[in-house]
C-alpha cells in the first residue's frame, strides 16, 4: 500500500516536472503558477494577464495535455502488456502480441499513403489505425477460437503472428508501390511512435478507455493469478477459463487500439513495464497490476521529456528513447535480480 | 531429360519470337528521329562537341560526364526535371517519363500528359528503363540508388549518361535558386540549345532583379519573419529545413527565413518562433486550404502573428522541392504576399 502512495506521488511530480521541459523555456515558478491560476480559475489581474501570453498556451495547450497523453499511453501500454502476459500465460507477450500493431500499422499507412480515411480530416490517420488495429484482433480472436472453441494459447499466439507478417507484408507493399517519399517518411515515423500531436481534442477518447478498463482490471488480479497458474488449475476454481480470456482479450485490445490510434506503436513499454515491476514487487497481480500503471505512465513521461529535448528545436521518436533506455535498464535487473515469471 | 529439352526450346523459341516484336516495335521510331537530328546537325557537332559536364552520383560523389553529341533518348523519372526539359522544347526527346506526387505546372500538363509514362513514380525497374534505349537518365539524386534506378556508375559504364538535378543532389549544400540556373545552363551545353538555356536563366535573373531591387527598399528591421509549414495535425508540425529551397525562396523575396531544422516538431516551437507570415505547402493530397482552416482552428495558435492577422501564402509542391524556370514566378508571388503595399 505504502508503495501504491509513493508511486503516486511520483507519477504527480513527474508531471508537474516534465511541463516544465520544452523547446522553450519558461520557469517553474511560472509554471507552477499557469497551472495553479488555470486550475483554481482564478481571475486576478495578475493571473488574466499571464493566461493570455502565449506561455500560458504552451503550458496549458500544448505541454499538459502531451504530458498527461504521455501517462495514458503508458498506462494503457503497461496495462495491456501484464493482462496479455497472465492470459496467454507467456513472458514474451506483449500488447502488440495479437498483431495489433501491424493491423494499426497498416491502417495508418492506407491513411497517409493512400488517404483511405481522408473523410475524417486530419484525424484520418488516427481512424485507419484504430479500425486496423479492431480488425486484426477480431480476426485473431476469430481464428483462435475456431474449432474446439476453447481458444488455446498457441493457437492465439500463431494466429497473432500470422496476421502480424500478413499486415507486415501489405504495409510494405503500399510503402514500395507509394510515389511519396515524403509520406514513407511519415510511414516511418508513425511506427516509431510520438506524442507531439497530443491536444485536448485527442485526449479524451484514450484517457476515458484507459480509465474504465484499468478500473475493471483491478478488480479482476485474482482471476489473473490463477490464469498465471495454468488452465487446469484455474478450472479446478470454477473459473471459467475460456470466456474470461474472452473478454480480457477484447478488453485489452481496445486499450491497445485507443492508446496506438494515438500516440504509433510504441515499442518495449508493455514487454518490460510488467516484467521490472514482478522483478520489484513478486508475481502478485494484486500489486503487479497498479504498480505497472503507474510505472508506465512515469516511464513514458520521461521518455518523452528526453526525447523532445535531447535534438535542439526537434523531435526524436519515442519509440526510440522507449528502447534505448528500457533495454539497457531491463538487462540490468535481469543480471541483478534472480526472476522467473511468477514461478519460482 | 527430354522435357527438360523442350522446355528450353520452347524458351528459346519464345526469347527469339519476343525479340522479333520488340524490333518490329520500335526499331522504326528509333532511327527515324536519330537520322534526322543527326543531318541537322552535323555542321554543328564539330564545334560543340564534346561537352564536359560536371555531374554527381546518386551519394553526392563528383562525376564527369563527357558528351560527344547531343542525347536523343531522354529518360526521365522526375516530374520537375520533366518540366525543366519541356521549357527548353525537349519534349521530343522524351521517351520514358515517370510520374510523382506532384503535379507540372499547369502550362506543361497537356505535353506532359502526352508523354510515354512508363512509372507511375520516380524509380522505375531498371529494364524498362533500358528498354526505352536511352542515351541519358535526368532525374533525382535520390533515386539512383542500387535498389532503385541503379547506380550512375552501372548506368555510365552502360554508355548511358546520366545528369541529376542540382537540388536533388546528396550532400550538406543547400538548395539555392543559383543550382537552378546551373541545371539550365548545363542541360543548354548537354543539348547544344544554350541559346534557348541563356534566354531562360536572363528571363529569370531579371525577375530576380526585378523583385530584389523593389523589396531592397523595406529596412533590416521591417522585413517579415516567414515559416514554411509542410503539415499540421493538432498540436504537431512538420517543418522544412534551412537547407531546403523554401529558405532560398523567403530570402530572395526580401523576407527573413525562420526555417531551421527539418521534420515533426511540436507546435510550441512555431508560438516560440511567432513568425509574421506562414509559407503553406500545397500537395495533391493535402491541399494548402485544409492546412490553414487547421491552424485557425487551433486555439493555442491565436496569439502567434501570422495566425491572428491571416497571413498565409501556399506554394506548390513542384516549385518548392527542386525548383523550376518557373519557380522565379513563385519569387515574385512571396515577395507580393509579404510587401503587398510595395507591390500595388
Amino acid at each position: 500500500m505504502i508503495i501504491l502512495i509513493i508511486m503516486s506521488c511520483l507519477l504527480i511530480i513527474s508531471v508537474v516536472l516534465a511541463i516544465t521541459f520544452g523547446p522553450v523555456s519558461i520557469e517553474a515558478k511560472e509554471v507552477a503558477k499557469i497551472l495553479y491560476y488555470k486550475i483554481f480559475n482564478i481571475e486576478t489581474t495578475e493571473a488574466l494577464e499571464l493566461l493570455s501570453s502565449s506561455r500560458a498556451d504552451i503550458i496549458w495547450n500544448i505541454r499538459l495535455p502531451r504530458v498527461l497523453m504521455a501517462v495514458v499511453v503508458g498506462s494503457g501500454l503497461a496495462l495491456s502488456g501484464v493482462t496479455m502476459q497472465a492470459v496467454v500465460k507467456n513472458p514474451l507477450a506483449n500488447p502488440y502480441i495479437l498483431g495489433i500493431s501491424s493491423g494499426a500499422s497498416l491502417g495508418a499507412t492506407m491513411g497517409i499513403l493512400l488517404g483511405s480515411f481522408h473523410w475524417f480530416g486530419t484525424y484520418g490517420v488516427s481512424v485507419g489505425s484504430f479500425i486496423g488495429a479492431l480488425l486484426t484482433s477480431l480476426f485473431v480472436f476469430t481464428i483462435a477460437f475456431s474449432g474446439t472453441g476453447r481458444g488455446n494459447t498457441i493457437k492465439l499466439l500463431l494466429a497473432g503472428m500470422a496476421i502480424n507478417a500478413m499486415c507486415s507484408a501489405f504495409t510494405n507493399f503500399i510503402i514500395y508501390i507509394a510515389k511519396d517519399a515524403e509520406g514513407i517518411r511519415s510511414v516511418t515515423f508513425w511506427t516509431m511512435g510520438g506524442l507531439t500531436s497530443a491536444s485536448w481534442s485527442l485526449l479524451p477518447i484514450p484517457l476515458v478507455t484507459t480509465l474504465v478498463i484499468t478500473a475493471f482490471f483491478l478488480t479482476q488480479f485474482r482471476i489473473l493469478n490463477v490464469l498465471l497458474l495454468g488452465e487446469e488449475s484455474a478450472m479446478t476454481l470454477g473459473i471459467d477459463v475460456t470466456k474470461m480470456r474472452k473478454i480480457y482479450l477484447v478488453l485489452t485490445s481496445c486499450v491497445t487500439g485507443v492508446v496506438v490510434a494515438a500516440s504509433g506503436t510504441i515499442g518495449f513499454v508493455g514487454l518490460i513495464v510488467p516484467h521490472v515491476v514482478r522483478m520489484l514487487v513478486g508475481s502478485d497481480h494484486k500489486r503487479v497490476l497498479p504498480i505497472s500503471i503507474l510505472a508506465g505512465g512515469i516511464f513514458l513521461i520521461w521518455c518523452d521529456v528526453f526525447a523532445r529535448m535531447i535534438i535542439h528545436n526537434s523531435e526524436l521518436p519515442i519509440g526510440i528513447v522507449t528502447s534505448m533506455i528500457g533495454g539497457p535498464f531491463f538487462i540490468y535487473l535481469m543480471l541483478t535480480k534472480s526472476y522467473g515469471f511468477g514461478g519460482e | 531429360m527430354k522435357k527438360n529439352l523442350w522446355l528450353v526450346l520452347l524458351l528459346c523459341l519464345s526469347m527469339t519470337l519476343s525479340a522479333c516484336g520488340q524490333k518490329q516495335g520500335i526499331e522504326p521510331e528509333v532511327t527515324e528521329p536519330v537520322t534526322e537530328e543527326n543531318q541537322q546537325e552535323i555542321q554543328e557537332v564539330n564545334e560543340h562537341y564534346p561537352v564536359t559536364i560536371e555531374n554527381y552520383d546518386g551519394t553526392g560523389e563528383r562525376v564527369e560526364q563527357v558528351f560527344e553529341k547531343a542525347p536523343e533518348r531522354i529518360v526521365s523519372n522526375q516530374p520537375q526535371a520533366i518540366q525543366l526539359l519541356l521549357a527548353l522544347g525537349l519534349k521530343e526527346k522524351i521517351v520514358g517519363a515517370c510520374r510523382s506526387v506532384g503535379d507540372v505546372n499547369e502550362k506543361y500538363l497537356d505535353e506532359f500528359n502526352s508523354l510515354n509514362f512508363i512509372s507511375e513514380n520516380d524509380s522505375p525497374a531498371k529494364e524498362v528503363v533500358l528498354d526505352q534505349n536511352p542515351d541519358i537518365i535526368i532525374g533525382w539524386g535520390s533515386t539512383f540508388g542500387e535498389n532503385t534506378l541503379g547506380s550512375v556508375k552501372d548506368w555510365n559504364d552502360k554508355g548511358i549518361h546520366t545528369y541529376l538535378v542540382e537540388n536533388s543532389v546528396a550532400g550538406e549544400d543547400s538548395r539555392t535558386l543559383d543550382r537552378i540556373y546551373k541545371d539550365i545552363e548545363n542541360l543548354g551545353k548537354i543539348f547544344d540549345v544554350e541559346e534557348k538555356a541563356s534566354k531562360m536563366i536572363e528571363d529569370m535573373k531579371s525577375k530576380q532583379s526585378n523583385v530584389e531591387d523593389k523589396v531592397s527598399q523595406i529596412a533590416e528591421e521591417d522585413r517579415v519573419k516567414v515559416l514554411t509549414v509542410q503539415m499540421v495535425y493538432e498540436n504537431e508540425f512538420y517543418a522544412r529545413s534551412r537547407r531546403d529551397l523554401t529558405t532560398d525562396l523567403i530570402t530572395r523575396a526580401g523576407a527573413i527565413s525562420l526555417d531551421d531544422e527539418g521534420g515533426k516538431q511540436s507546435i510550441e516551437n512555431l508560438i516560440a518562433i511567432n513568425p509574421d507570415v506562414l509559407l503553406i505547402i500545397n500537395r495533391i493530397d493535402s491541399p494548402a486550404q485544409e492546412k490553414i482552416e487547421a491552424l485557425k482552428a487551433n486555439k493555442s495558435l491565436a496569439n502567434v502573428d501570422a495566425i491572428k492577422d491571416e497571413r498565409f501564402i501556399s506554394v506548390d509542391y513542384v516549385d518548392f522541392y527542386g525548383g523550376n524556370y518557373e519557380t522565379m514566378n513563385t519569387v515574385e508571388r512571396l515577395a507580393e504576399g509579404f510587401y503587398p503595399d510595395l507591390f500595388k
